[in-house]
């Protein structure tokens, strides 16, 4: 059976060249980089050449890195440290409200509304039927009290690029207006890192969530940016400036950067190439009777990224159509990985940009990377095509 | 160590002429269960006294407790007949329930054996006094008290304070068997327990849509399945791929009537799979009104294929009802594992409520789907699945066997 990898956004192939060269570095280097012998200084210098080559690969710099366990860890950090003040207020004195976009991953998503159950206010803004986050609908949410507004950069189930500049600039507008002190602007850029340049978000965003597996780094490492100190909740060993406790995972910083390296070392030659595969999928899909791009777009449409494209083939379910794919070696998703482990919360994004249900359910996401070859999108076409014939009722 | 537990059966004390079959069956069904482990099963008037290891004191209860037929069981002290043996097994007893927190307690003895030289009240009394003076703590208490124990004075005494529930109705097989059409949802596996307690045996079937439905799907009733045998020992599940009927009944040019027409095609095959197995009646989950095809009139029709009698045991019982049960026989967990598929696209967004039987029943047949469902059948896969997988799905140690 052929194997067709199409799901580059859950997680891309680990690049074994970065993960071996890693892997021998932080064998050599085994101390715990807070130690004060060789040993440990030797895997402290690993572990800032790290992080700093990750920051000026990235264009992550004017601020600091601090490694997490994952990109949901890292939004999680910004949204938990309102607790603290949430706390130290209670609940009568000073409300915090918060302004979330409906369409962010899980990561934020379900933090928020964990949030909401204990008390601070969500005000939530759907996206329109494109998948873009209105700028002047996040100002007009936008109070005095307002501690933090968040909004993803890219979409991972429809492949939306935010105007982010726009909505940084419409919400802090309405906060002088309101006579508010300033809020806390979070980006996940989890579907973002090693397909932009992380720099023009590093002038509006006080945080920025990234991970290492997207760019084909290891699993269970990602990365917070901080434009300036932030008040965690989580304490312990004060390891990354006391806001990820933890002895430090050497071995992934050293991949993470790597892979970083690689990612923006051939930025431009991957974008030609998935842009190249978007115009092949686009093109293909629209030869296919019945399917359907959601939501609509043209090829080389420059509001969404071209690495990850949404389609449907109505009448016949996402999970249906993903099951028989990989029945003949391709593998694409539903959506979220994260979240079609619960089948009801599976098309909540699509739900929230007013997509009707019987197309959300029918939703497929195919995901490209800097391996993906025109030939695994023909036979993606080929067999989507041949199954949907058959599979449709 | 030897393990006593004392058996009363329920129900089948009251049949007359086929009691002795009925008894006959429940013994062979413990057998079953307890197949490959060496244990006693004596029979004695009302009661039945088994002894079995004390390594296998837990497999053997909750074999007991999940057996039809049984009322009740307790682990019981099984002593000489003489007054001195009988009162310290009533204060070893009491101690251990002591152990556990009661404080009061009664006293009530059985003497079917008259040559015991004190009589029901003096046992009684001697044993209480014997219970007052080992631990002061204790009092007696004849209205509420938190533990009776009971002493039967019989062929041998047997002493014993807590009896457990068992799952009452009728032996296992006493009233033959049925094909329970069990779908992976709460109701169906509930269905299942009801009329195995009416001493049904159990063969299963489920329609398997692949790739519309999942493996996982397919996988969580097995498990069903596998909860439902320790209720009625070994389970027969047929697995029925019925994708290319369900997309047939989709082709068709009635959309509001496909969960009716899927409803009457499973109905056609298990009726086929029932005359097979030679099973006396279908069983199904439904509940009157619960969902569109629920209603009396969508009932008429999609019984309409099977000639044997349907049994609908959860029919006046509400959803909340339904759930209590699911989760007392273990079942709910499972059944709420999200492997639900998106056959909300199969399902008729406005489904028919109240259909013309008649104009129905000929659609169906113009479908014709009979080839189709025939062919499904013979292409079915069957397992056996046996008590001992049940016992693993319920985290215990299995039989030996």
């Amino acid at each position: 059976m052929s194997s067709v990898y199409l799901d580059w956004a859950a997680t891309a192939p680990p690049d074994s060249d970065v993960q071996r060269e890693a892997l021998s570095l932080s064998l050599e280097s085994y101390g715990n980089p807070s130690s004060a012998h060789a040993q440990g200084k030797r895997a402290r210098e690993l572990l800032e050449g790290a992080r700093k080559s990750i920051q000026s690969a990235a264009g992550l710099t004017k601020g600091s890195f601090i490694f997490t366990g994952s990109g949901t860890e890292a939004d999680q950090i910004p949204l938990l440290a309102l607790l603290r003040k949430f706390i130290r207020t209670g609940r009568s004195a000073k409300p915090v409200h918060i302004v979330v976009s409906s369409i962010e991953h899980a990561a934020i998503d379900a933090q928020a509304h964990q949030l909401e159950k204990m008390g601070i206010e969500v005000a939530w803004i759907d996206a329109d039927t494109s998948g873009f986050i209105d700028p002047q609908r996040v100002a007009d949410r936008v109070r005095r009290d307002t501690a933090l507004v968040t909004v993803m950069a890219v979409n991972n189930e429809t492949g939306a690029l935010q105007d982010i500049s726009a909505i940084e600039r419409a919400a802090r507008d309405a906060a002088a207006r309101a006579g508010a002190r300033d809020f806390w602007f979070h980006i996940d850029a989890v579907q973002a890192l090693g397909k932009l340049p992380m720099g023009a978000l590093t002038l509006q965003a006080d945080s920025i969530a990234v991970s290492a597996h997207k760019i084909r780094g290891p699993k269970g490492i990602g990365g917070l940016w901080l434009k300036k100190p932030l008040e965690t909740l989580a304490l312990g060993g004060g390891q990354e400036q006391g806001i990820r406790a933890g002895t430090e995972n050497v071995f992934g910083a050293i991949a993470f950067a790597l892979a970083a390296q690689k990612a923006y070392g051939s930025l431009g030659a991957n974008g030609e190439l998935a842009r190249t595969l978007e115009t092949r999928l686009i093109e293909g899909v629209a030869r296919i009777p019945g399917a359907l791009l959601v939501p609509r777009r043209a090829i080389a449409d420059s509001g969404y990224v071209p690495h990850i494209v949404s389609l449907a083939f109505p009448g016949v379910g996402g999970e249906t159509m993903v099951r028989a794919l990989s029945d003949r070696g391709i593998a694409v998703s539903t959506g979220s990985a994260c979240s079609s482990n619960k089948s009801r919360q599976g098309r909540r994004v699509l739900k929230a940009m007013g997509i009707p249900e019987d197309i959300a359910l029918c939703a497929l996401r195919v995901s490209t990377g800097s391996a993906t070859t025109p030939s695994e999108i023909d036979a993606f076409l080929e067999h989507a095509e041949d199954l949907y014939r058959k599979l449709k009722t | 160590m030897r393990s006593f537990f004392l058996i009363k059966p329920g129900e089948i004390e009251l049949k007359i002429g086929n009691k002795r079959e009925f008894i006959q069956r429940l013994k062979e069904q413990i057998h079953l269960r307890l197949k490959g482990i060496q244990f006693e099963l004596e029979e004695y008037p009302g009661r039945f006294f088994l002894s079995i290891d004390e390594e296998y004191a837990e497999l053997a209860l909750f074999v007991l407790q999940h057996c039809p037929g049984v009322n009740g069981v307790a682990r019981a002290i099984k002593t000489l007949k003489q007054p001195e043996a009988v009162v310290a097994a009533a204060v070893t007893c009491a101690r251990e329930q002591y152990e556990r927190g009661a404080t009061s307690f009664k006293v009530e003895t059985r003497r079917s054996d008259k040559s015991f030289p004190l009589d029901s009240y003096g046992t009684a009394v001697a044993a209480a006094d014997a219970i007052l003076e080992d631990i002061p703590a204790l009092s007696v208490d004849v209205h509420n008290p938190d533990f009776t124990l009971m002493i039967e004075i019989r062929e041998r005494a047997y002493v014993y304070a807590n009896t457990l529930p068992g799952p009452r109705g009728l032996p296992t097989g006493t009233q033959g068997k049925g094909l329970l059409l069990l779908s992976g949802g709460i109701d169906s596996p509930v269905a299942g327990y009801m009329m195995a307690r009416r001493g049904l045996a159990l063969e299963v079937v489920y329609f398997h849509t692949y790739p519309y439905t999942s493996i996982e799907a397919q996988q969580k009733v097995e498990r069903l399945a596998t909860r439902l045998a320790a209720w009625t020992g070994n389970v027969h599940l047929w697995i029925v791929f019925f994708t290319e009927v369900q997309q047939k009944i989709a082709k068709g040019p009635r959309e509001e009537t496909n969960t009716l027409m899927l409803r009457m095609a499973m109905m056609t095959a298990s009726s086929i799979i029932a005359q097979r197995i030679n099973a006396k009646a279908i069983v199904t989950g439904e509940s009157l009104g619960q969902v569109a095809s629920q209603t009396a009139e969508n009932m008429r029709l999609s019984q309409k294929p099977s000639v044997l009698p349907l049994f609908r045991p959860l029919i006046g019982i509400d959803k909340e009802e339904t759930i209590a049960l699911a989760k007392k026989i273990g079942t709910y967990d499972i059944s709420i594992l999200p492997y639900e598929d998106c056959c909300v696209l199969f399902s008729p967004k406005h489904p028919i409520l109240k259909p013309d039987f008649q104009e129905l029943a000929d659609y169906y047949a113009s479908l014709e789907l009979e080839p189709l469902i025939v062919e499904s059948v013979s292409r079915a896969e069957d397992k056996l699945i046996r008590f001992g997988e049940s016992l693993r799905e319920y985290g215990l140690a299995g039989a030996k066997a």
